[in-house]
């Protein structure tokens, strides 16, 4: 347990209860606008079940300090532990059935959620109530209209705080930069909140009842616009509004907690709403990430069907080729000879090796698509793709793939398409290479560092390694170890690499197994080109 | 005497191998195309036909079936750059006399082309003189 989450728990629910206690029913802690328990509830969810003892001090605390002990003794432990039991068994609920440590991401978790605190606080309320009604300080009459205010207040507090704290204390949330045309948005839809509040509680307004749905408007546009994050933002700003509006207009009790009704109808909206945006994000960004792995798997195809052709353009001018140099031998050894068309067939024959050199240049223009397109991409998310192209085989094979990226490598600038195409294929081999010998150790370790001003990363596989003899070879085209290969990957992989001042070496210093090494420039390096 | 007839649709393969095959005292004639070669051949004449496989139009394989179909019995020496299995039988069910892959070595084309021609010649010896003559 940390005691600077509970030392900061306490202070806030003792400082929420006090800044809340707006009419209060006589001077028990009943009233319409009860934040502290959405406090708790935060407390557990996000740090943990273990903290649920200090819920009941923290309760006692807040009695103790903002009333003084307004009750016997007996009333007020007896308050706290009820509290203590519903909001901690509230929270190991939620833990379960949300799953999902990111909260609030479908309209299914916004449904479990009320699903667990429209009971909980009701049974909050009630308790609490019924103690004060029982030990005769509320009369048994008012028990009812008591009841429901005390748990409108505690709702309203968890329906606007908690999911609002659970989000925002994400530190992942904090580190987005926000685009200028973003900031003016963000602005206007403060606004709009801030025009919706005036209307409704402004000196034009007769009767905030008949305008209070038109908070609903801004409401929708964040929710719609900014997904769950912007809702509960916005909850908590009308919220606030509104108290602030029912402090300064010296409302009615009664008033109040009917305004209160109409938040909570604000509430399950905008979380819903919220939810609901997010999740269709969320599968829209998934569609993207899956429409993009078609996109390379095609790529790979083609450029496999490629290859195949190119093979046989490649062919051509070799067949040519052996029959002019065979024709040139039997020209030179002819008793008398022809000089002047052994001059005209050599001719050919070279005209037949640019041909044949014309050919690999279009292959690697295939592979360039005539231009390397640069841009900033973390190493962590090359891998990851590449790694993503290969999973499914390696899983068959049963063999291990872990990456590692190291903490601070800088965002590579590279044409990202071409890196995990020289990425997919090394992991390609290692996985061919390990499958081939069928290597007992089955493992594929992909690291990425920061040396020298370069990220470099490494493809390391547990087979037999690179025979010694052909280390000097591995790079040249049509060398090649696989029984049906064609002894491109490499070649092409390296001049790619390459191209982009960058460097394909096998690490022969290693030990077992093959170690590949890719060095790329960082996006810093670009300046100085 | 005896014409080595090649049909690819490569010329420089066509170049190279009437070259070649002229040095070695061969007669040779050319078509880029199938085509060409059934409107241009006439089947009284004597000798052998080198017959690439992979040719837009008609392809190695259905240039085969025309002469079957049409009874020219031409000894075929296909040459293919992928001699997989399929090609490969594919090619001798409908008839060839031999399979070389390319690039060509020579002295099995040379050998191949002896072998093809004296088929022919034995061939045409057998069916009468009414083939034979000129």
């Amino acid at each position: 347990m940390n005691w600077r989450v509970i030392v900061v728990y306490l202070v806030c629910y003792v400082f929420l209860d006090w800044g809340s206690y707006v009419h209060p029913v006589l001077p028990l802690g009943i009233t319409p606008w009860n934040p502290p328990p959405s406090l708790s509830l935060f407390l557990l969810l996000r740090f943990g079940q273990r903290y649920w003892p200090w819920l009941f001090a923290a309760s006692i605390a807040a009695d103790v300090v903002v009333r003084g002990v307004p009750a016997p003794w007996l009333a007020v432990l007896f308050a706290a532990a009820l509290v203590t039991l519903v909001y901690a068994s509230s929270a190991v609920v939620l833990r379960r059935v949300l799953r999902s440590r990111e909260y609030f991401r479908t309209g299914r978790d916004v449904a479990l959620f009320l699903a667990v605190v429209v009971p909980a606080t009701l049974i909050v309320a009630m308790g609490y109530v019924g103690i004060y009604t029982v030990s005769g300080r509320v009369a048994a009459g008012d028990f009812l209209p008591n009841m429901f205010r005390d748990w409108i207040g505690d709702l309203n507090g968890i329906l606007v705080f908690t999911p609002a704290l659970l989000l925002y204390s994400d530190p992942r949330r904090w580190r987005r930069v926000w685009p200028r045309q973003t900031v003016l948005e963000v602005l206007a839809q403060a606004l709009a909140i801030g025009a919706a509040l005036w209307l409704v509680f402004g000196p034009v307004a007769s009767d905030e009842f008949k305008f209070f749905y038109l908070l609903f408007l801004p409401l929708v546009w964040i929710a719609a616009r900014w997904a769950i994050a912007g809702a509960t933002l916005s909850l908590l700003a009308i919220q606030l509004g509104l108290i602030a509006a029912v402090q300064q207009g010296g409302y009615h009790t009664a008033t109040f907690v009917e305004l209160q009704y109409l938040m909570l109808a604000l509430c399950v909206t905008g979380l819903a709403l919220g939810a609901v945006v997010a999740q269709r994000r969320h599968v829209e960004a998934e569609l993207r990430t899956k429409q993009g792995e078609l996109n390379r798997a095609q790529q790979f195809a083609a450029a496999g069907e490629m290859t195949s052709a190119m093979a046989h353009e490649l062919n051509q001018p070799i067949a040519a080729l052996a029959n002019y140099l065979s024709a040139c031998q039997a020209l030179v050894r002819a008793d008398s000879p022809n000089f002047k068309l052994l001059e005209t067939t050599v001719d050919k024959a070279a005209a037949q090796v640019r041909r044949a050199g014309d050919v690999v240049q279009g292959l690697r223009d295939f592979f360039r698509r005539g231009a390397i397109f640069l841009e900033d991409v973390s190493a962590a998310k090359l891998i990851d793709d590449s790694v993503d192209t290969v999973r499914a085989r390696a899983e068959q094979a049963s063999i291990r793939l872990t990456t590692r990226v190291a903490p601070h490598v800088p965002p590579l600038r590279v044409d990202s398409m071409q890196i995990s195409m020289v990425l997919h294929n090394l992991l390609a081999n290692a996985i061919d290479e390990i499958v081939r010998t069928d290597a007992a150790t089955r493992q594929i370790d992909v690291e990425a560092a920061h040396e020298n001003g370069r990220v470099v990363i490494s493809v390391q596989d547990s087979g037999p390694g690179v025979d010694p003899q052909a280390t000097e070879r591995i790079f040249e085209p049509f060398f090649t170890s696989k029984p049906k290969g064609m002894g491109l990957g490499l070649a092409i992989s390296r001049s790619l690499v390459r191209a982009h001042k960058g460097d394909l070496a096998l690490d022969v210093e290693h030990g077992a197994g093959a170690r590949f090494v890719l060095t790329l420039p960082t996006n810093a390096r670009t300046g100085d080109q | 005497m005896a014409t080595v007839f090649i049909v690819d649709d490569d010329v420089a393969i066509l170049d190279s191998l009437s070259l070649l095959l002229g040095l070695k005292g061969y007669r040779t004639q050319c078509f880029e195309r199938g085509d060409d070669f059934l409107t241009g051949y006439e089947p009284a004449a004597p000798g052998c036909l080198l017959l690439d496989v992979r040719m837009p139009g008609l392809t190695g394989l259905q240039l085969q079936a025309e002469l079957e179909r049409r009874g020219i019995t031409l000894p075929v020496i296909v040459i293919t750059a992928h001699a997989d299995v399929s090609t490969t039988r594919d090619a001798f069910k409908a008839g060839a006399l031999d399979l070389l892959e390319k690039p060509v070595d020579d002295t099995l084309l040379i050998d191949a082309i002896e072998r093809a021609l004296s088929v022919d010649s034995e061939s045409r010896k057998r069916s009468g003189p009414r083939d034979s003559t000129r």
